[in-house]
């Protein structure tokens, strides 16, 4: 056991105070940078409990029920950005990703804690793979609100619609990765090759405008 | 053939299919200026075919253990809710058609008890069983709002559905014997209406309905699919998934055809 929320409170202070010195867009990236680390915080102890509460297992919990916490816990200061802030839509990717990189690097690091650093190997694979996945998952998220709201199709299904989009992803990841094998593999080249799709879509959208 | 590829062969189909289909949706959405409707076809789509491969994927890891309350559920759920978000965008204003609303809601919780009754996952089964009442809401709508419906296939239609509860219900209290023949009646019963839904769907399409009728009647087709599919197990189960799948590239061609008026 490790006690996270002090590893979160040691990484946010310098990033804390890089706010004061910080302008725009960059005082912006590392704030959501900080509430990306806060959700995956919040999504341990929820995830947590709902494993003591349901009695799945840390397992079963881990590849089942974390897509569907993590995800919410990403999407609400996502949401709540979106709804209070009506951001235009680089504004809304960049929050977007700020939240998707600091929810990585924080479970990172605590994944780092919990196994040792011995093995680059190791840590490269899980770097490339659960850190472009969140990134991912919360870019998918982000592109169909920008989507929805771009085709004025922004309902609470498509909201909803998004949101279960970036779940469906990080459960399909987590349950290739839970054995080892091809399976594995295919699920740590899926984040990278999701990447470069989405890429490739808001490259397309961006040229539409 | 072992039960679980009966169910994971057409699973694999409509995956291909769903793959197919969301390409030409999204060249719809271009082809179209953006139409609302192709937005929401590429959503339903899309998640869909997740739900589906992760689905297949579940199966292909874990063959032998029942699915916990998992994300292809809430994926589930999104479609049936997007599913009535497209219906509604059908349906302009409101008249009436108070009878048939609250009978499909009660079609619903019924749905939903039998499906806790067999289960007994009540997590899972509620929070689907909300989406798809919500679903089925939009569905008797839109019917009623365009006219799709005569009044005797209206008749027909509660008829056929208080059969279903009342033959389901049954199976619960019935001796072993009259149980399995409860339950082929009631499959011969849900593959009859899947023939009709799908038959007045064609004739529709065949007659040049209005595009939005169509596309009413598709959905109405697709409710009672995706109810005779939960309603399923074994082969009658991989029997209604090919039927859903054979609806999806009729959906497509309904909201092509919605899009293009």
């Amino acid at each position: 056991m490790i006690y996270s929320e002090n590893v979160w409170v040691c990484l946010a202070v310098p990033l804390l105070m890089t706010l004061f010195f910080l302008r725009d867009k960059a005082r912006q990236f590392v704030l959501n940078f900080l509430l990306g680390m806060a959700a995956c915080l919040l999504g341990a102890y929820v995830s947590g409990f709902v494993d003591a509460a349901s009695g799945l297992g840390v397992e079963d919990t881990a590849i089942f029920i974390s897509p569907v916490v993590e995800e919410v816990m990403k999407f609400l200061p996502l949401l709540f950005y979106f709804l209070m802030f009506d951001p235009d839509d680089d504004h809304l990717i960049l929050a977007a990703v700020g939240i998707g990189a600091g929810f990585a690097s924080f479970e990172n690091i605590c994944s780092m804690i919990v196994s040792g650093t011995e093995s680059l190997g190791f840590l490269l694979i899980r770097g490339l793979a659960v850190g472009v996945m969140h990134i991912v998952s919360v870019f998918a998220m982000t592109m169909g609100l920008v989507i929805a709201r771009r085709f004025q199709a922004l309902r609470l299904s498509s909201t909803l619609g998004a949101l279960s989009l970036s779940m469906l992803f990080h459960g399909v990841y987590n349950l290739l990765v839970s054995k080892s094998g091809v399976t594995s593999w295919i699920g740590y080249v899926l984040p990278l090759l999701t990447a470069l799709m989405l890429f490739l879509a808001l490259r397309r959208l961006r040229s539409e405008e | 053939m072992p039960d679980h590829l009966l169910t994971l062969i057409p699973v694999c189909i409509q995956i291909a299919v769903l793959t197919v289909l969301l390409q030409l949706s999204m060249r719809l959405i271009r082809e179209s200026d953006r139409a609302i409707h192709a937005v929401f076809l590429t959503f339903i789509l899309s998640l869909w075919l997740l739900t589906d491969l992760y689905w297949v994927i579940y199966e292909f890891m874990r063959p032998d253990s029942r699915m916990p309350f998992a994300a292809n559920e809430i994926g589930e759920a999104a479609v049936f809710l997007l599913d009535g978000a497209m219906l509604a965008s059908l349906v302009c204003g409101w008249k009436g058609a108070r009878i048939q609303t609250v009978s499909a809601l009660a079609f619903a919780v019924c749905n939903v008890a039998l499906w806790v009754a067999w289960s007994g996952e009540w997590v899972d089964d509620l929070f689907i069983g909300a989406a798809y009442a919500g679903f089925l809401y939009q569905v008797v709508r839109a019917l009623t709002f365009h006219h799709a419906l005569k009044p005797w296939e209206w008749v027909a239609l509660g008829a056929g559905c208080a059969l279903l509860i009342l033959g389901q219900a049954l199976t619960f209290f019935a001796p072993e014997g009259a149980k399995a023949g409860l339950d082929t009646g009631c499959s011969v019963l849900l593959a009859l209406g899947t023939v009709c839904w799908a038959v007045k769907a064609i004739f529709a399409r065949r007659r040049n309905a209005e595009p939005v009728t169509l596309l009413c009647l598709v959905f109405a087709l697709i409710a009672w699919v995706v109810t005779a599919k939960y309603m399923s197990a074994d082969a009658w189960y991989a029997v209604f998934m090919v039927c859903e799948t054979l609806c999806m590239p009729m959906l497509y061609g309904a909201v092509r055809k919605v899009v293009a008026a």
